[in-house]
């Protein structure tokens, strides 16, 4: 389905053969922006193409239908009984609507021509571009054999707002959920399902889950956190398929593990991570080594950019490894919508110096991360005065912050993000250039 | 310019508290603090920012 919001930009007729000689070059500065991805790191691009005073045309691109829901809720709040009548926008509508954006939904994009800067379309059409933002994000890896596209009751995956009301609906009926990948999404929907009385198993094939991510000493927090609240938590073993059918009605019973053990389950959602949808870009001649890898601007090359879960933009404290975090997405839009006009008015381009952070919600637990985490780095537990249970963890390399993490304590990690910005932007980069 | 927060969305990253701190602060769990609403121009563009870096976008701002 093709839907077409405000007006057909006049780049977007198949009639429009790009010209690229002298005259054409200077003519293409006036196509449109097309940003691929109407998710947070497509929309970040786009406000702040607005913000910066970028009064061109925005068209934007994507497979689904309408603009994704925001994703931070499909763990949480949405899969509660109120999530069925609570939308979750990236953002608010209205704030969409004063970007005057051409939107172009249910389209897929299935190609880029560099030389003539036209995107394929799915339907056949191609969409001149003078710069093309590539925020087509990721989709969450399948279950080892099986195949999701024959979707079987009671195996869910989750990352679309329809998603999060199969899983809602199954929570409801009080199932037993079994969640393969002990990661933070889900860790958080093992909680939201303790949260609303159902049983919850969560599987992870790392002995030490999250401690790669977190730090030692939050991850075995949380953990323990989980299994006081009742979480069956078994890790250091894999789940190798699922039991189905059995009793004849072709649902989910259980989920059976390397071991031959099977974890009674109504109910599997499947959190093993992600991978880039980077597909379509095949034949564009970019760098596709695990999403788009991008210089330290946000470019892939001349005129192509990309943003959020799908780009590799090396950072301050990262070298460039994808990051699937909403903040990230934020930071990675912004950064691209002043190069892209910076790179056109002639003006120098900057680096990327947002600090990676990420939260997340388990229980009455807010966890917050910043900077990087690397096994090499000093380890240190800091209490937090004043809030019980707090606790703030500094990663320090050679003396020097790297990365932070707090537990219940976000006005320490507010305090803890501007030391990392600190510690670790260059001395030549003041703070100010970072806007 | 008026500024609005939506403090019932705030996710308490404080990611407003670091763009613009004259602007913002937060309480003891994180939950953004609007210090004033009609800031004075200069600081404008640092409210911009902090409307645009907020993860659950509760920052709203009307321009004069």
């Amino acid at each position: 389905m093709i839907s077409i919001v405000d007006t057909l930009p006049r780049a977007t007729t198949d009639t429009l053969a790009p010209d690229l000689s002298s005259a054409g070059r200077s003519a293409a500065a006036e196509w449109p922006v097309v940003i691929v991805g109407a998710s947070v790191a497509g929309l970040s691009v786009a406000e702040a193409l607005r913000r910066h005073g970028y009064s061109g045309e925005i068209v934007m691109v994507d497979s689904a239908d309408g603009f994704p829901g925001d994703r931070p809720p499909l763990s949480k709040a949405a899969l509660f009984p109120a999530g069925e009548t609570t939308v979750y926008d990236v953002v608010p509508a209205i704030r969409r609507e004063a970007l005057a954006m051409s939107c172009i939904f249910g389209a897929a994009a299935t190609g880029v021509d560099r030389h003539a800067r036209l995107l394929r379309l799915a339907d056949g059409r191609s969409l001149a571009y003078s710069d093309l933002v590539i925020a087509s994000g990721v989709r969450p890896r399948a279950f080892p054999g099986s195949n999701h596209r024959e979707p079987i009751e009671g195996l869910h995956m989750l990352r679309t707002a329809a998603d999060a009301g199969r899983l809602r609906a199954a929570l409801a009926r009080g199932g037993s959920i079994a969640i393969v990948g002990g990661g933070v999404l889900g860790l958080e929907v093992a909680a939201t399902a303790r949260g609303l009385g159902c049983e919850a198993s969560v599987i992870e094939q790392t002995p030490a889950g999250l401690a790669a991510k977190l730090g030692a000493t939050l991850a075995q927090r949380l953990l323990d956190l989980h299994r006081a609240h009742g979480v069956r938590l078994e890790f250091g073993v894999e789940a190798v398929g699922f039991e189905a059918g059995q009793s004849g009605s072709g649902r989910i019973e259980g989920l059976r593990l390397t071991d031959g053990r099977v974890v009674p389950a109504s109910d599997i959602l499947v959190a093993i991570g992600c991978r880039p949808n980077v597909e379509w870009l095949a034949k564009a001649g970019l760098d596709l080594s695990d999403g788009v890898v991008c210089d330290p601007f946000g470019m892939a090359v001349d005129h192509i950019w990309a943003a959020g879960d799908v780009a590799r933009i090396p950072g301050l404290t990262e070298e460039g490894r994808r990051q699937e975090h909403k903040q990230n997405a934020i930071d990675h839009g912004r950064l691209v919508a002043a190069n892209l006009l910076a790179a056109r008015a002639g003006l120098p381009l900057k680096r990327l110096e947002a600090v990676p952070y990420f939260w997340t919600d388990q229980f009455d637990v807010k966890i917050q991360f910043a900077g990087a985490y690397s096994p090499a780095a000093r380890e240190m537990v800091v209490p937090v005065e004043g809030r019980e249970g707090a606790i703030a963890v500094r990663f320090e390399v050679e003396g020097r912050l790297i990365g932070a993490a707090t537990w219940n304590a976000p006005k320490a990690m507010t305090q803890l993000r501007r030391e990392i910005e600190l510690a670790c932007l260059p001395i030549d980069a003041p703070k100010e250039s970072i806007s | 310019m008026k500024i609005k927060v939506e403090e019932s969305w705030c996710v308490a990253s404080g990611s407003c508290v670091l763009a613009a701190p004259k602007v913002f602060d937060q309480d003891e769990n994180g939950v953004v603090i609007l210090l004033q609403d009609r800031p004075a121009p200069e600081l404008h563009a640092s409210v911009r920012t902090a409307a645009s870096v907020c993860p659950s976008a509760v920052i709203s701002i009307e321009e004069d």
